[in-house]
């Protein structure tokens, strides 16, 4: 079936479409919405909300280790490596790339390309964000939307 | 063959996926099953990168256990808790991933372990191999990785 461009399902799958072709997303999202099948119906929901929540932690402990007097390295990358990971698992293709070129630059302990990179990731992040916002508000009106269709079903 | 959908309000949006790679993805998900119970350890820092785990792995029906740092990996394994498999990840608060494999072969353990990181290069690799691990997986874990394993351990 044909989908308009008012039809909400189509409006996310276009959605969607169009932050794979940003490199926003990549396939390990796809693999989500795959795994969401045998999950709550919340699942995607949840799942983005534990990764920001733990995002924006190890971002703040990312900041503070670059900004001691004797940058503390160490921290960054063991930190960096659970932002790394996390975010392949979820999918941010363009925010894990970035978080890999601030690792190199940590593991060189360059301090200044490490500044520089990290504002990159936290943009990147914030685009992430961004588009996990839009998704799960599209996702809130086909679940209500379904809703209520089944209200108006005769008896 | 793609799986029957469920009713309810999922069916209509998952009927209108036209991503080829979703459709790809959601056939690995149901390409297996396990004709046995098989358990499974996830021991990762990142709660998202655990669940993550043990969601695909319970897709497939295997039970699994987390635990957040190599320290209470260890624990676990010392305690006579038994695996058919663990998935560990390299750096790990208290006890690195590296140690905590050590261990957990020092103590005569002999489940298949996957080394899941998100550690890329090939001196990482080769000392997670051979501190213990028996595949060197880079994060994410995915079907394409996992289901070849779970056939063999399943003796498929």
């Amino acid at each position: 079936m044909a989908g308009s461009s008012t039809d909400p399902t189509q409006q996310l799958n276009d959605y969607i479409r169009t932050m794979h072709d940003q490199g926003i997303l990549d396939d390990n999202f796809d693999q989500l919405l795959a795994l969401r099948r045998e999950q709550n119906p919340r699942f995607i929901t949840e799942l983005i909300s534990m990764f920001t929540n733990d995002a924006e932690a190890y971002i703040a402990e990312i900041t503070n280790a670059l900004s001691l007097t004797e940058v503390d390295f160490s921290t960054i990358i063991s930190k960096l490596h659970q932002l790394k990971g996390s975010t392949s698992g979820i999918g941010g293709h363009r925010m894990y790339q970035a978080c890999c070129e601030l690792r190199v630059a940590a593991d060189d302990g360059d301090k200044d390309r490490c500044d520089e990179l990290f504002l990159r990731v936290k943009e990147e992040f914030n685009t992430l964000k961004q588009c996990f916002d839009s998704i799960s508000e599209m996702r809130r009106n086909i679940i209500s939307n379904g809703t209520r269709r089944r209200r108006r079903r005769p008896l | 063959m793609a799986p029957t959908l469920p009713s309810g309000d999922q069916a209509s949006d998952q009927d209108n996926w036209d991503n080829g790679r979703l459709a790809r993805k959601r056939q690995l998900l149901t390409e297996i099953v396990l004709r046995n119970r098989l358990t499974a350890l996830v021991v990762d820092g990142d709660t998202t990168c655990r669940v993550l785990e043990q969601l695909l792995l319970r897709s497939y029906g295997v039970q699994t256990q987390g635990v957040d740092n190599g320290r209470d990996a260890v624990a676990l394994i010392a305690s006579g808790v038994k695996f058919n498999l663990i998935i560990i990840d390299m750096i790990l608060p208290v006890l690195n991933g590296l140690e905590a494999t050590r261990q957990i072969r020092d103590m005569g353990v002999h489940c298949k372990m996957l080394g899941v990181t998100a550690c890329s290069g090939e001196s990482e690799r080769q000392a997670f191999l051979a501190a213990g691990v028996d595949v060197f997986i880079e994060k994410p874990l995915d079907p394409e990785h996992l289901v070849p394993i779970l056939r063999e351990l399943d003796g498929q």
